[in-house]
């Protein structure tokens, strides 16, 4: 075991240097596949994504995709001469394998995924269990009406909370009816029943448009069978159906401050705005500024003047979240009711000026040296590979992209920085919503 | 609940392995014997629940069992299904099915713990702070492996008397009592108005 931590322990930086060998490839169905071999350990991940994110809830049905990813493991019906299975037998059979699957669905994504051993007899039962799961759910209407109660009671505890209520109301006032704002609820969740389940995939859940990302102790050859095995239960498409486009969110046409009454002891404060989509070309530029505006931790300019020169929170951020769609631009932080407008006005002066001027040359330096010197504790396990694998393979970044990121990142200028804020952000048009304090 | 000091072959080890076992027996993967029980279908009185041993440290060690009730449900009739299945187990044993189920995982998540370099720096520190060898995520794998569904069952009669039980509750707090009138210290956002 000593032996063997030391050899993994410089396997990665080794690779790291000497670039991630990215292969990949489109199978007969039109699923393509990203594969990094990580030969290692003796274990395998496989994540399946599908068009089937949030975003394509249907109107009054918030929470379908999310409902029908955890309805996945819930049983299996009788396939290919197996028997059917309940949750249980299910669960069972998955520990007795050591192996686990999983299943969840975020704004734009539906994605199965799949860890195992790569010992031949417990990798092939693992296939082919999840293969009768990806291809046969039976979708149990007893255990989804115990499990949507859960739920509801999770979003009333989750309801209480002043983050929560904050979040709700500043997404709502960013995207409107834009499905990046639709949020769950009892009401959107008594709507959904199993046969909207079943219906929801056979809509979205489309091979040909499948991307498939694994990294393990597997060659190529290897893993075309596995994906072979894997997805042999699913439908196949002659010709790919074009899916409804979702429209792009609209910009903010004006500011707006919502001050909201809760009984916290601290006011939680959002100021933000729709920020970028992750195909927008400034990604880089942003990415980089932002560790410097508020994504930085203690040497970033909103914790420097927030916290550090006026004590007015603990702590205080900004960050992007780019989708297929644009996600938020966000500035958060917690404040005593009492100074919450005081720290608004501070982090917005901050974000203006940064806005307008751009970072200095040693901010950028600084930023560089920490994001790069930084960037293999972002590929330091199997799991960030496969998480860096499915977004190229999701947005179709190149497959260099990971081998070129530093040398993207070393080459901005702080003019192209400040040039690409102005681009993305209107600071005279921020939505803040100050939450608690005043019950 | 008794440490895991070592591998020196005393009731002390032997039962602190037995308990992570009777900890995984109960809640170890989806559908184990706490969820079935108390968590799933109509009626149920949990919305979730688990159990935990923490096995090893410096000094003695703590097994948990937590649930959230169903709404309609209690505090108290959790506390009793809970302890009903540590009686149970007491009484009837477990299976050699669920014994091969829970070392069968606890095999796979050691491998798979290798995907970590931080954890397996983390794994290294713990061992050398508690005078463990430093191959001590194998050998306990190995002494895992050596526990028999009777010694479990003996553990489950043996540590769950009420002289060490500690029970606690937490209540939701409602309108003005949400609303502490100064920020505790033990609250973190109590800390961040400094």
């Amino acid at each position: 075991m000593k032996r063997f931590a030391c050899a993994v322990l410089f396997l990665f930086p080794l690779v790291s240097w000497a670039g991630i060998p990215i292969q990949h490839w489109t199978m007969p169905t039109g699923a393509k596949v990203y594969l990094v071999e990580a030969p290692g350990i003796p274990m395998v991940d496989v994540q399946i994504e599908f068009d089937a994110g949030a975003r394509r809830d249907p109107a009054g049905q918030s929470g379908l995709a999310g409902a029908t990813a955890s309805m996945m493991a819930k049983g299996v019906k009788a396939f290919q001469g197996q028997p059917a299975m309940d949750e249980n037998q299910l669960g069972e059979a998955w520990a007795d394998l050591g192996a686990t699957v999983g299943a969840n669905a975020s704004a734009d994504r539906m994605s199965f995924s799949l860890r195992s051993l790569t010992r031949p007899e417990l990798l092939e039962a693992a296939i082919a269990l999840a293969a009768r799961q990806l291809a046969a759910p039976s979708f149990p209407s007893a255990v989804w009406q115990s499990e949507r109660q859960r739920w509801v009671a999770s979003i009333a505890e989750s309801n209480t909370k002043p983050a929560t209520q904050a979040g709700k109301a500043f997404n709502k006032a960013l995207f409107g009816t834009h499905p990046y704002g639709a949020q769950v609820d009892e009401a959107s969740l008594r709507r959904i029943d199993t046969p909207d389940m079943a219906q929801f995939l056979s809509r979205y859940m489309l091979l040909c448009q499948a991307k498939i990302s694994v990294v393990g102790a597997v060659n190529r050859a290897q893993t075309e069978n596995l994906l072979t095995q894997l997805l042999s239960g699913l439908p196949r498409q002659s010709a790919c159906p074009v899916l409804p486009m979702v429209g792009e969110v609209a910009p903010l046409k004006q500011a707006q401050k919502l001050e909201i009454p809760f009984e916290s002891a601290q006011a939680h404060v959002f100021i933000g705005q729709v920020g970028i989509a992750r195909q927008n070309p400034d990604f880089f530029a942003l990415t980089l500024g932002n560790y410097v505006l508020g994504g930085g931790g203690f040497v970033s300019r909103l914790t420097n003047e927030v916290r550090e020169k006026r004590g007015l929170s603990y702590s205080v951020s900004s960050y992007f979240s780019p989708g297929q769609h644009a996600g938020a631009f966000t500035v958060g932080l917690q404040t005593r009711p009492d100074q919450a407008t005081q720290a608004v006005q501070v982090a917005s002066d901050v974000l203006a000026e940064f806005v307008r001027t751009g970072p200095t040359e040693q901010e950028v330096q600084a930023a560089k040296d920490f994001l790069i010197g930084g960037f293999a504790l972002r590929i330091d396990s199997n799991r960030k590979l496969l998480d860096n694998l499915s977004n190229i393979a999701w947005f179709d970044l190149p497959l260099d992209y990971l081998d070129t990121w530093a040398a993207e990142m070393d080459k901005l200028t702080a003019a192209q920085i400040q040039q690409a804020f102005a681009r993305n952000l209107q600071p005279q048009r921020m939505v803040s919503v100050i939450l608690g304090g005043k019950p | 609940m008794p440490n895991f000091s070592g591998f020196e072959a005393t009731e002390d080890n032997r039962d602190a392995l037995a308990l992570t076992l009777l900890s995984a027996v109960l809640d170890g993967y989806s559908g184990a014997r706490l969820d079935r029980a108390l968590a799933q279908g109509e009626g149920r009185l949990a919305d979730s629940v688990g159990a935990s041993n923490s096995m090893s440290g410096r000094g003695p060690q703590v097994f948990m069992l937590d649930a959230v009730p169903a709404k309609g449900k209690t505090p108290e009739q959790l506390e009793a299904a809970l302890r009903a299945q540590i009686a149970r187990i007491a009484k009837e044993g477990v299976s050699e099915a669920e014994m091969r189920r829970v070392k069968a995982q606890w095999m796979a998540s050691n491998v798979y713990q290798r995907d970590s370099i931080f954890n397996q720096a983390r794994e290294l520190g713990n061992a050398w702070i508690e005078g463990m060898p430093l191959d001590s995520a194998e050998r306990v794998l190995e002494s895992l492996n050596t526990i028999t569904p009777a010694q479990v069952q003996a553990v489950a009669a043996k540590y769950f008397g009420d002289d060490t039980l500690t029970v606690a509750t937490l209540l939701p707090q409602t309108g003005a009592r949400a609303f502490p009138r100064k920020p505790s210290a033990a609250s973190r956002h109590g800390e961040s108005t400094r």
